[in-house]
């Protein structure tokens, strides 16, 4: 007689851990970049708050500030090197001899 | 952004470890308190930490401190008959903090805080690694 209990190994769900439709607009280079400079510009001002409460006294914590600071910057950076690699490619079309 | 979660984590975890080392200089500074407002002598406190995470979309976002602990541990009774919060018996009840343990866990918390520096800098230097990708 053959024995069948219950498995108890059930196998691991794949969980999605984001929704399959998010709200960036896809029409083109130009409207992701000016998705991700409006990103970029956000954590500015939010450095930039984050400054200014440091100088009023309101910080809560001195890393957070640092970590706000640090986040502009590189996404500052992020951003020069897109524009840097935009630029060259123009550059290149525009000495193509016809 | 998500490109910065990891600095997020290292950023909860400073929080963390900044809340513990306020809790330490606390007990450090009660370390001779004999009364409270809710009556007896001071007693020590600590932090209890969890790990934190986002139950909507099923990430992990760090640390948080869930609670402040209370140590239970009976007080230091020392004999001061002068001393005004003296029992009958011409006892003193100090509040069962140990300096000692108190400057271990404060080194602890330093070198925590410095452990997620680290892992925050490492954060950076691959996010700057990543921005060299096609250059030179």
């Amino acid at each position: 007689m053959k024995v069948q209990g219950s498995n108890p190994f059930i196998p691991l769900q794949w969980q999605k851990t984001q929704p399959e439709t998010q709200d960036i607009q896809t029409d083109g280079f130009a409207a992701t970049f000016k998705n991700a400079l409006s990103e970029v510009n956000k954590l500015q001002i939010q450095a930039d708050d984050a400054a200014k409460n440091l100088a009023m006294g309101q910080a809560e914590d001195i890393h957070q500030v640092m970590i706000a600071v640090e986040q502009a910057k590189l996404a500052m950076q992020l951003t020069v090197q897109v524009r840097n690699k935009v630029v060259e490619a123009y550059q290149e079309i525009s000495r193509m001899q016809i | 952004m998500q490109i910065f979660k990891a600095m997020q984590i290292s950023s909860s975890g400073l929080t963390a470890e900044r809340f513990r080392l306020d809790l330490i200089a606390n007990n450090i500074a009660n370390a001779q308190s004999t009364r409270t407002v809710e009556g007896g002598p001071f007693r020590r406190r600590s932090a209890v930490f969890a790990e934190k995470i986002d139950a909507a979309r099923r990430s992990r976002e760090g640390v948080r401190v869930v609670a402040v602990s209370e140590d239970q541990t009976p007080p230091r009774l020392v004999y001061e008959p002068g001393h005004p919060d003296a029992n009958a018996a011409g006892y003193v009840a100090y509040p069962n903090v140990n300096v000692i343990q108190e400057m271990v866990d404060m080194i602890t918390a330093t070198r925590a805080y410095e452990a997620n520096v680290t892992s925050l800098n490492a954060a950076k230097s691959m996010f700057l690694k990543a921005l060299e990708i096609g250059r030179g």
